[in-house]
């Protein structure tokens, strides 16, 4: 039991009872504002404070900032934000469900309208490590929605910008993503697995081969 | 020690008290400052100490400081999509609580 000092006790109760439960309206916060004028980031911002996990909304949220950015470069800059800024926390910022929502964005988009592979642009920018990245791609390409040609050819479009990024040579000094070289080998054992069985393993090859790796 | 603590928490409660306040001539950025101030001197005490906060009370305090960050970063995107003035006058005259921003959302998402 705490000790109390004379008038601290009251002090520190009242403090305490100022910071913790004297905000009585706060549960309008996400209905009277964020949710009625849709501040979907700002719904983002209240959930990653929020204690309670909420992945339906998440995804709802996610949906409505994919959905209403007026550009892919804007898109790609709000995502690199958001990751950061929520340090990765997979309550807010799901890099599953990311991927996917990314994907089927670029699938509606012209192919015109923007160069290849910016959702993994958008990830490797928020910092969310290319061996996990690639994971989630793995696991999407086996669904059978993107099994059809046009999806598939996407999806590996998507996948090569990703290889391509992750092998690229690092500086002396910068850290690697992956938590340990012994990882690091192993993440890029299963990327030449998989982009083999994909049919493009030469093509990584290749990038690997033209870095002198 | 123990008297510029006290005199220490005396300050906090009273900046405290005047973040909280629900009046409309308080700005959502001095809502932010005070907080703040408050902080600054809840913490210059040694924590768990009998002359300071325990972590925990430290933590609720942070905790509120955090939602208020949020508060403000809600009423700079209700202005920049021109929101209407009574929903950011209504934003601004009061501070939020995260404790039931959780429960909320849960009811909402029901």
């Amino acid at each position: 039991m705490r000790r109390c000092v004379n008038n601290h006790c009251t002090l520190t109760s009242g403090l305490c009872h100022l910071a913790a439960a004297a905000f009585p309206c706060g549960r309008q916060l996400y209905n009277d504002f964020t949710a009625r004028l849709r501040l979907s980031e700002c719904s983002l911002a209240l959930l990653h404070v929020s204690a309670n996990r909420e992945p339906e909304l998440v995804e709802q949220l996610w949906r409505d900032i994919i959905r209403r950015a007026p550009n892919v470069e804007s898109l790609v800059e709000t995502v690199a934000h958001l990751g950061r800024k929520f340090a990765l926390s997979d309550a807010v910022f799901p890099v599953p469900g990311l991927v996917y929502l990314l994907e089927q964005r670029a699938m509606s988009l012209d192919a015109q309208a923007a160069e290849p592979g910016w959702g993994v642009r958008a990830l490797a920018e928020a910092g969310v490590p290319y061996a996990q990245v690639f994971d989630v791609y793995r696991r999407i390409a086996d669904r059978a929605e993107w099994k059809a040609e046009e999806p598939f050819v996407h999806l590996m479009r998507s996948v090569l910008v990703l290889v391509d990024r992750w092998l690229q040579p690092v500086p002396v000094g910068v850290p690697r993503y992956s938590s340990t070289p012994r990882a690091e080998a192993a993440a890029r054992r299963k990327l030449m697995w998989c982009c083999n069985g994909w049919g493009f393993g030469r093509r990584v090859q290749a990038i690997v081969c033209g870095q002198g790796g | 020690m123990a008297k510029y603590s006290f005199q220490t928490l005396t300050f906090a409660l009273a900046v405290l008290s005047r973040a909280r306040a629900a009046s409309p001539s308080v700005s959502i950025d001095q809502r932010l400052d005070y907080l703040t101030r408050a902080l600054t001197a809840a913490k210059s005490a040694p924590p768990g100490s009998a002359e300071g906060l325990t972590s925990q009370e430290l933590q609720e305090l942070e905790e509120t400081a955090e939602v208020a960050a949020i508060q403000k970063q809600i009423y700079d995107a209700m202005v920049a999509i021109n929101a209407p003035a009574d929903d950011l006058r209504r934003l601004s005259a009061k501070l939020y609580d995260v404790s039931e921003v959780g429960m909320r959302l849960a009811c909402a998402d029901a």
